[in-house]
């Protein structure tokens, strides 16, 4: 089951299922390496829905909360057991 | 080289043959530069940091060809469609918009192979021209295996160069590479501009590529990397022990807003001895040229307005020079890319964005380049609000005017207590620029049409370069005196002669300082201090010199033996006793120049930046009615509490 990356916990990995909203914001993610399958670790969150820091594709970005929710992923976890 | 050719050689071709240097922002871009070139431009660890495309000619010999190769270096970017200005600069530049390139040279971070190859897929797809990859293996942060360039070649489809930071040998390779791919290149070619998108809101009418599209060059990059290193590239990135404390959501905040605070405080704090130091070392220079030189109206020019008025400003070069260090290492070890995300969310409360960090924080040594650093803001109105609240960062110029006042506002006081007082005058200017900001992210109204989001690359924390920092911060430092310099003496001379012309009781500077001294009466000035502020419109830090000389060339010579700041501070209204440098002056002074716009450059740079004459023009006048209102209030607030 996936969910949105607002609620990945601090140090968790997720693999990126999808994202939602508008077709223009879905290319940008995507082209800063937020595509299906990819393994994104959340390494920090900036309080009062400040930016999150994800490292992905052996780089470290920040994105506002507002992007972050377009972004849905699945628990590693999920994905290993259920194969 | 000879610059006869046998006749073994062929020249590639007559004309200066244009070569792009693009990639990804933090891959070394601009360190190829230098190494290709022999230049020595400043390399920075901040996205976003080359907002200008710098060129430079050479010419590559080999045994059997030569050619006459322009390089450009330019902005990183991170797709093909440009999201901010700067990347626009990138994107005009092997688009055939500007120029028509011969060759790109597209540079990839091995560390970031899967991801970085994405981009140059898609380059390498709308680009007709040739293009070459660049490995450059000096900007991974710890050792990796070196891939093969002849394997990478055949997967790829293009020419594979590797390079070093240490290897001499590697750049010259590359340079006969160069030259042999350029043999082949008989035409310009250029991005083909149907197939090249943007949606840069001043660029209407082209799309992204859509996400399939991404999805298979990421699939595409990714069987090329496992190919080349045969194990998953996806080293699971932890967070280094610097990024704890930093990217930690308590720590974090508290952190940056310590080290800033100490970054101010030691800039007025460290720098008092040695501004003492310059300060006598002028009085005396003063004091033994007055001995050995002739009484002469020439002595008194160069004694009296020459000197002191050089001397007000140089004071202030260790400051400089300090400031310009800070900068400096915090750019180049990462510090800045983290404090952007830091104060993200604060600032967008108040319409600005993390990425007006960097350029407000430049604002601080000089507005210029603050203003050229908003171009990496990539959504219009908070690269406006910006661009507005620029000038408010009391610039470097002001240091001279800002020390010169608190001496008189606190005469005799302590270095450790004006240093105090200093920072306390800055913090005010940043209080001004909130409100203004919060203000004008009301007023204007959000385009629906921007959509760019918000994001930030961090690069990994680096230790600086302290030599090339210390050497890059003296030369600003030395930058600024030679651009001051020539204000201060060109304006010494005029005012001299405005103060002696037709005779020293009835001259201009008296009869031009009298007409506009009733508009300065609320801001309890006299006319001679007013002559100093308009002076001060051509350059701020002239206002010392300026006010200086005005009051040497009105006042009894004995009274100036002293010093400038006790003679300022004993100045009174003529015919009266009245003092004129009272504290609610000076405090009205002090706002005048925190608030008031007086720096033509700026204008200048700001047309260019914002987009024609009547934004900067109307900032100007703004900003200057601004401070004149204030100043005036806070005068006449303070006498009726009864401040003198």
């Amino acid at each position: 089951m996936f969910y949105s990356l607002t609620k990945l916990k601090v140090g968790a990995c997720g693999i990126v299922s999808h994202l939602e909203g508008e077709s223009f914001n879905r290319c940008r993610l995507s082209e800063l390496g937020f595509i299906p399958g990819t393994r994104v670790l959340l390494l920090s969150k900036m309080p009062f829905n400040g930016p999150y820091i994800l490292a992905l594709h052996g780089s470290k970005i920040a994105l506002r909360y507002e992007q972050i929710q377009q972004i849905f992923v699945y628990p590693e976890t999920h994905l290993r057991g259920g194969s | 080289m000879s610059i006869y050719s046998p006749p073994a050689y062929s020249e590639v071709s007559l004309s200066t043959r244009k070569v792009f240097i693009v990639g990804h922002p933090n891959v070394g871009k601009t360190s190829l530069f230098n190494s290709l070139t022999g230049s020595k431009q400043k390399v920075m660890n901040y996205s976003g940091s080359t907002v200008i495309t710098s060129k430079k000619k050479i010419d590559i010999c080999s045994s059997e060809r030569r050619a006459q190769i322009e390089f450009y270096d330019t902005p990183g970017m991170r797709s093909l469609v440009p999201s901010s200005k700067d990347e626009m600069v990138t994107w005009e530049a092997i688009s055939s918009i500007r120029f028509d390139s011969d060759l790109l040279l597209f540079v990839i971070d091995p560390m970031q192979l899967g991801k970085q190859l994405v981009l140059f897929k898609q380059v390498k797809q709308a680009y007709k021209g040739k293009i070459a990859l660049v490995v450059n293996y000096g900007c991974a942060t710890s050792p990796i295996k070196k891939i093969n360039p002849k394997e990478m070649e055949t997967l790829i489809g293009c020419s594979v160069y590797l390079i070093e930071s240490s290897s001499q040998r590697k750049i010259e390779e590359l340079k006969l590479g160069i030259l042999d791919l350029l043999a082949k290149v008989s035409t310009h070619h250029s991005i083909d501009s149907t197939s090249a998108f943007s949606t840069y809101p001043d660029f209407k009418g082209i799309s992204l590529p859509s996400e399939k599209e991404i999805c298979s060059h990421y699939a595409w990059a990714k069987k090329i990397v496992y190919e080349l290193i045969k194990e998953e590239n996806e080293v699971p990135l932890s967070n280094s022990k610097l990024d704890r404390i930093f990217l930690h959501p308590v720590f974090g905040m508290l952190s940056f807003l310590v080290l800033m605070a100490g970054f101010f405080w030691s800039l007025f704090g460290l720098a008092t001895p040695f501004m003492d130091g310059i300060e006598s070392l002028i009085g005396m220079v003063q004091s033994n040229l007055s001995d050995l030189l002739p009484d002469h109206f020439i002595t008194e020019l160069v004694l009296d307005g020459l000197l002191s008025g050089v001397g007000a400003v140089l004071v202030f070069v260790p400051q400089i020079f300090l400031l310009f260090l800070g900068f400096g290492l915090l750019e180049q070890s990462g510090f800045l890319a983290r404090g952007a995300l830091i104060i993200d969310k604060p600032l967008s409360k108040i319409g600005l964005s993390g990425k007006s960090f960097l350029p407000l924080l430049s604002g601080f040594a000089c507005a210029i380049p603050a203003l050229l650093a908003s171009r990496s803001i990539p959504q219009k109105k908070e690269r406006l609000i910006t661009q507005v609240l620029i000038p408010l960062m009391s610039c470097s110029a002001r240091l001279p005017v800002y020390g010169l006042l608190i001496s008189l506002l606190f005469y005799g006081a302590s270095g450790l207590l004006k240093g105090l007082v200093m920072t306390a005058v800055y913090l005010a200017s940043i209080v001004v620029a909130i409100l203004l900001s919060f203000v004008l992210s009301k007023v204007w109204k959000d385009n629906p049409l921007d959509k760019q989001i918000f994001h930030i690359d961090l690069p990994p924390w680096r230790k600086p370069k302290i030599k090339e920092i210390v050497l890059a911060s003296f030369k600003k430092a030395y930058a600024f005196i030679l651009n001051a310099g020539p204000h201060i003496l060109w304006i010494s001379l005029v005012l001299w002669i405005f103060s002696s012309y037709p005779s020293k009781e009835q001259s201009y500077a008296i009869s031009f300082g009298k007409w506009i001294e009733p508009v300065f009466y609320p801001m309890g000035i006299d006319w001679r201090v007013a002559v100093a502020l308009i002076f001060a419109f051509a350059a701020r830090e002239v206002f010392v010199p300026a006010l200086v000389l005005v009051f040497s060339f009105s006042q009894d010579k004995s009274t100036w033996d002293q010093g400038i700041v006790s003679s300022l501070q004993s100045a009174t209204f003529e015919g009266t006793s009245q003092l004129i440098l009272t504290p609610s002056t000076i405090m009205g002074l002090i706002v005048f120049f925190m608030i008031s716009l007086q720096c033509l450059s700026t204008i200048a740079v700001a047309k260019n930046e914002m987009g024609g004459w009547k934004k900067p023009i109307f900032m100007m006048i703004g900003y200057t009615v601004m401070g004149y209102l204030s100043a005036c209030t806070l005068v006449q607030v303070c006498r009726l509490f009864g401040l003198s």
